[in-house]
């Protein structure tokens, strides 16, 4: 076909040299059209619009053409590529690029095992382009799929390097629910080793009629990612660079009261309290002294002093100053910092950001490669913190003989972070003591830094127990984890028969990751580390994969067939690992400090090793089609896996699915808007085992001497350690089993100017792992069980839908495409007798239940209906715990009858049968908005992400919003909006110095908001220099952009971002002022050789 | 030794089969792993 359209192009354009032979007198204009990676096009009709001139471009894609005047307009076309018509003006070289035409439903798509075009595709399956993924600068490219793709879900944080919680297609387990990630062939733990840049295409296989060739282990959806690779044809050497700087800054954060506010509101909570008790208020405080009006201290510590009024003899001060415990008391001196401490400042830096890939591509006849070096090197916006990767790829593919091809993708990569906070790659940041919530628990009249360089601190009396979060990064400067990590695989195809090739392929992984971690004393706080602690740790670890399969692929007349048969045996990690840890080491200089110098008393060691878990699985794949207009697809897996016991070790995963391209009737032929339109249609099953320990189906033992100790020998003399029971088997777990069904359906209307892609899906999955709790006599000490027992739902509906054009004859070009997801998750049973479990824990207990009816990790208290406004309104009221004016009403929704049963009706008491759901964290909508629009050599391009119908549970308020949490601590500006006697009020309750039921020790909808927001991802605008320049220095491409990322973000949550969530699927969206991510600025520069 | 081109082919059949049966041999004691760790 190819060549028929070159003949053509090359026939048309003799014939249409001919015809401008004749008008040879008129002005001449040359130029070059080049592709989309600016390598020269021949063949291509190059025509004065409204005439019969025209020519073809040469083997370099020059071209020569007479036209009649300045007005003349130039129109360029070439099969699969979009028209581009150029005005010529009185330039004499017109050089222009074509952009391939490619609308989404006629791209190639990799999927489980295989390629295909997406007019044959039966499941449901979402491609973002790799433009997309490096549209904004990440750490981790998992990130760059939040809002792109509908039907996934990415919960994440703002810090660099940072690992998300990505959700395909809802929850279907309790945890465990990660998604297969699937490169080059090869399952992988976690994308961040990626560079982004090196990512050709991305699949995400969403229903189990695509995602179910990946048996056992597709049920959270899989993401496949090939990385780039040489063409064969290319003939010369591409040489690529692409590379940003940039600039994330923190943003202003002012919620916290200046130091006289606080003053204020400290005598104002006295009087509060003072007054519901009908008492006069006696005010005293350890800083702000005894008066009826505050006042601010000179110094909050001198000495043993504190709250301390007039001047210093600095010198003599200076004397007496000690910050080290081991030469006696400390003294310290810290002023007052009068105009307040903004800690949010004082932990946070506009953070830098420079991102560089340098690629070789090229091919011969016989061989292709790629090769690519990348450098990522991103700050945070947390003081200390960087995230490092350097990666180097190479990938390659030779034709060893006619019907026989050998090739490898390799990537080494080294990865460093520092200063990263919280678990899990960072997904764990959120947690009470982190040090973004200690940066709004400290009051604003601490300084950071006392009279003589040392750190202040709430040593100083009267301001409870935070910790100087600056102080804290500091000490954490030096701490990190290295990784150097190798990845790939080689294969080989070998065309056995003219449409029967058998692919073998080996590769895995190995990681030698190292941390250490040191925790020096502290002096300036009222809870102080005594001693300076120092652990570090290595493991090396490995996995691998083998994968051989044989594709059957033939075409009879109007009958398509494409079979795959395969057989897959993987390791998922076998390793080992060493730690230590000790106590004050007699230098504290780091470079001196090792476990071995630190006390030997101290010491403790541990070693674990990990064998991993083994699968062996065969499958088979069969697609059959007539004409392209009637499709079918059966997958069928059979997976093994050690994580079970013999009896239930292998599943069985089948899945079916069928299309019928319905604009290939007859009847629609003469509907012309619609230019395909294909309605899909599959149900199938998909496996998960993420969420169980292999060595659930063990009852295991376990020595120690603190568990289980007693004298062995008899002598009565010593305890030397026993056995006890540290596990409990169930030899009968199995497979988690999702089944799917989905029905949808890819529109192309309008010649191609918008496609839709549609689809309504069910997940229902049973036979959900969970850990049963046996009675304490079978053994306390025991792990318990997972067992089969519970089942959920989800369902939803995924758009997307893309359209493009010209705005009219502007020479503007746009795309728009815009992606919406809807999910719905319930848990449909627990155990037996079980109605609901827990998580969440906070200092108000678990916030959060997981219960039959309600989506997965809700937020669960009392809900706040108002305030009481007076005592005669506590009397009116429901009875209720310490009820007073201004304090939290709840709502009578509950009570039991003579039986004991719930009755649904309110009984004129609150209690804890009044608990009820106050909301979920998952978004019920996810989408986003991408819009591109061209003009001559200018891009603009943004992307907005839309995020709705989801809670957060907004727990710092608890910390910031009342005065008993901890007395003297920082104070919310939410207060000056608290109920008084004076003025009354609605929403904030009264701050006043008493915690008990109606104040500040339960869960309620107080600190429930909603997290709905829209946020500008990326707001870019780039130029691309014009070719004619371009090609006098040899260069092909060159485009440089200015971009703004995050630019902003529109919501009414008050925490400090919307987004960001918990770790765990079972609490997601607990906020404890999680690392926000924020606005930042970049130039980068696109260059092609 | 040059091999010539039928014993390619045997060569790489042989080379397949080992590659395909070889797994499928060793199944059952490939999915029975050591428990690590503690004692079972």
């Amino acid at each position: 076909m190819k060549k028929l359209y070159r003949s053509l192009s090359l026939s048309l354009a003799m014939m249409l040299m001919l015809a401008s032979v004749a008008l040879a007198q008129e002005r001449v204009v040359t130029g070059t059209i080049t592709d989309e990676s600016g390598t020269g096009m021949p063949g291509v009709n190059v025509l004065v619009k409204g005439s019969s001139l025209g020519t073809a471009t040469d083997v370099d894609g020059k071209f020569r053409i007479a036209v009649p005047n300045d007005g003349a307009i130039l129109v360029v076309t070439f099969v699969g590529y979009s028209t581009s018509e150029v005005a010529v003006g009185a330039k004499s070289v017109v050089d222009v690029q074509l952009e391939p035409d490619v609308t989404t439903f006629q791209e190639i798509v990799v999927t489980g095992y295989t390629t295909e075009n997406r007019r044959e595709v039966t499941g449901a399956v979402s491609t973002i382009r790799p433009a997309e993924l490096v549209a904004v600068p990440s750490g981790n490219v998992e990130q760059q799929l939040q809002g792109r793709v509908p039907g996934v879900t990415v919960i994440t944080n703002g810090q660099p390097g940072t690992t998300s919680v990505v959700r395909i297609r809802g929850f279907g387990a309790f945890g465990g629910n990660d998604p297969l990630i699937i490169i080059d062939g090869l399952p992988v733990g976690a994308s961040d080793f990626l560079s982004p840049d090196d990512i050709e295409s991305t699949t995400v296989l969403k229903d189990a009629a695509s995602a179910s060739i990946y048996g056992a282990r597709a049920a959270n959806g899989v993401i496949v990612y090939t990385t780039k690779r040489g063409k064969k044809s290319d003939g010369k050497l591409k040489i690529n660079y692409d590379g940003v700087l940039g600039v994330t800054v923190p943003g202003k954060v002012d919620n916290i009261l200046n130091p006289q506010e606080t003053a204020d509101w400290t005598w104002q909570a006295i009087r509060n309290t003072a007054t519901q008790l009908g008492q006069t208020p006696e005010f005293k405080s350890d800083q702000y002294g005894n008066g009826t009006t505050p006042v601010l201290p000179d110094y909050l510590k001198v000495g043993d002093a504190s709250g301390v009024t007039g001047t210093l003899d600095l010198a003599a001060e200076r004397v007496k100053y000690n910050t080290d415990p081991s030469k006696g008391p400390v003294y310290l001196v810290i002023p007052s910092n009068k105009a307040g401490t903004n800690w949010w400042d004082e932990i946070t830096r506009p953070a830098r950001l420079h991102r560089h890939n340098l690629s070789f591509s090229g091919g011969g006849d016989r061989s292709a490669f790629y090769v690519s070096l990348g450098i990522y090197d991103q700050d945070g916006i947390l003081t200390h913190q960087n995230f490092k990767r350097y990666t180097f790829r190479i990938n390659s593919e030779h034709n060893v003989l006619k019907n026989l091809r050998i090739g490898q993708n390799v990537q080494f990569t080294y990865l460093s972070r520092k200063g990263i906070i919280g678990g899990s790659g960072g997904r764990g940041a959120a947690n009470e003591e982190s040090d973004v919530l200690s940066a709004f628990r400290m009051p604003s009249i601490i300084p950071v830094y006392d009279a003589f360089g040392g750190y202040a601190g709430t040593i100083a009396k009267g301001f409870n127990n935070p910790r100087n979060p600056v102080a804290a990064r500091d000490r954490a400067s030096d701490n990190g984890s290295y990784s150097i990590l190798g990845f790939g695989n080689i294969y080989m195809e070998l065309d056995l028969l003219k449409h029967l090739t058998w692919r073998t392929s080996f590769g895995g992984g190995f990681s030698n990751n190292y941390f250490n971690s040191y925790n020096p004393p502290s002096y300036e706080n009222s809870e102080n580390n005594s001693s300076f602690t120092y652990s570090e740790g290595a493991g090396s670890f490995a996995t691998w994969t083998f994968t051989n399969t044989a594709q059957y692929k033939n075409k009879f007349g109007a009958h398509s067939i494409d079979a795959l048969v395969g057989v897959e045996a993987l390791n998922t990690g076998t390793g080992r690992s060493v730690n230590g840890s000790g106590l004050n080491p007699f230098l504290f200089d780091i470079n001196y400090i090792s476990v071995t110098n630190t006390q030997p008393g101290g010491r403790v060691t541990g070693s674990t090793y990990s064998k991993g878990v083994n699968f062996y699985s065969t499958f088979g794949q069969l697609k059959y089609n007539y004409n392209e207009k009637y499709m079918l697809t059966g997958v069928i897996r059979r997976d093994g896996a050690s994580r079970f016991a013999s009896r239930n070790r292998f599943g069985v995963f089948p899945a079916v699915s069928a299309a019928w391209r319905v604009s290939e009737e007859e009847f629609l032929k003469g509907v012309n808007f619609i230019s395909d339109l294909k309605i899909r249609g599959g149900w199938g099953q998909m496996g998960n085992s993420n969420n169980v320990d292999p060595n659930n189906q063990y009852s295991l033992w376990n020595a120690s001497l603190g568990l289980a100790a007693y004298d062995i020998t008899g002598s009565n003399s010593g305890v030397q350690p026993g056995l006890y029971r540290s596990r409990i088997g169930n030899p009968n777990a199995k497979w988690e089993t999702s089944t799917t069904t989905n029905i949808g359906f890819d529109a192309s209307l309008l010649d191609g100017k918008v496609d839709i892609a549609f689809d309504v899906w069910r997940k229902n999955t049973r036979d959900l792992l969970y850990g049963s709790e046996t009675a304490a006599l079978v053994g306390p000490l025991a792990t318990d069980p997972s067992i089969n027992i519970a089942k959920m739902r989800n369902a939803g509906v995924d758009i997307e839908i893309t359209t493009r054009g010209d705005v009219g004859s502007s020479g503007v070009n746009y795309e728009v495409k815009a992606t919406g997801s809807f999910l719905k998750n319930e848990i449909v049973s627990l155990v037996p007798g079980v109605e609901y479990f827990d998580g969440g824990n906070t200092r108000n207990g678990n916030v959060i239940r997981n219960q039959v009816g309600q989506a997965i990790s809700s937020y669960f208290g009392y809900k706040v209906v108002g305030l009481y406004q007076s005592d005669a309104d506590v009397a009116a009221s429901p009875t209720q715990e310490g009820a007073a004016p201004g304090r939290f009403k709840y709502a009578d929704i509950n009570g039991r009858d003579a039986e004991g049963n719930l009755t649904g009706q309110g009984d004129g008491k609150i209690n804890a049968d009044d608990r009820t759901y106050l909301g979920d964290p998952v978004p019920d909508f996810s989408g986003g908005i991408n819009i591109k629009l061209k003009y001559h050599n200018f891009e603009l391009e943004t992307f907005l992400g839309l995020f709705l119908g989801f809670e957060n549970y907004n727990f710092s308020k608890w910390f910031t919003d009342f005065y008993p949490s901890f007395t003297g601590a920082a104070i919310g500006t939410n207060v000056k909006d608290s109920w008084t006697f004076e003025r009354g009020g609605n929403t904030v309750p009264i701050f006043e110095n008493v915690s008990n039921f109606s104040t500040n020790t339960q869960s309620n909808s107080y600190y429930i908001e909603k997290g709905n927001y829209a946020r500008l991802t990326n707001l870019q605008l780039a130029y691309n220099l014009p070719s004619d320049m371009l090609s006098r220095y040899g260069v092909t491409r060159a485009r440089i952009y200015l971009q703004a990322t995050n630019l902003f973000t529109i919501s009414n949550y008050s925490g400090l971002d919307p987004g960001v969530g918990g770790q765990a699927d079972t609490t997601l969206g607990l906020d404890f002022g999680n690392p926000p991510v924020t606005r930042g600025f970049n130039i980068g520069v696109n260059l092609g050789l | 030794m040059k091999l010539k081109y039928s014993n390619k082919k045997t060569a790489i059949l042989v080379l397949m089969a080992a590659i395909v049966l070889g797994p499928i041999a060793c199944k059952e004691s490939f999915l029975e792993v050591p428990v690590t760790g503690e004692l079972q």
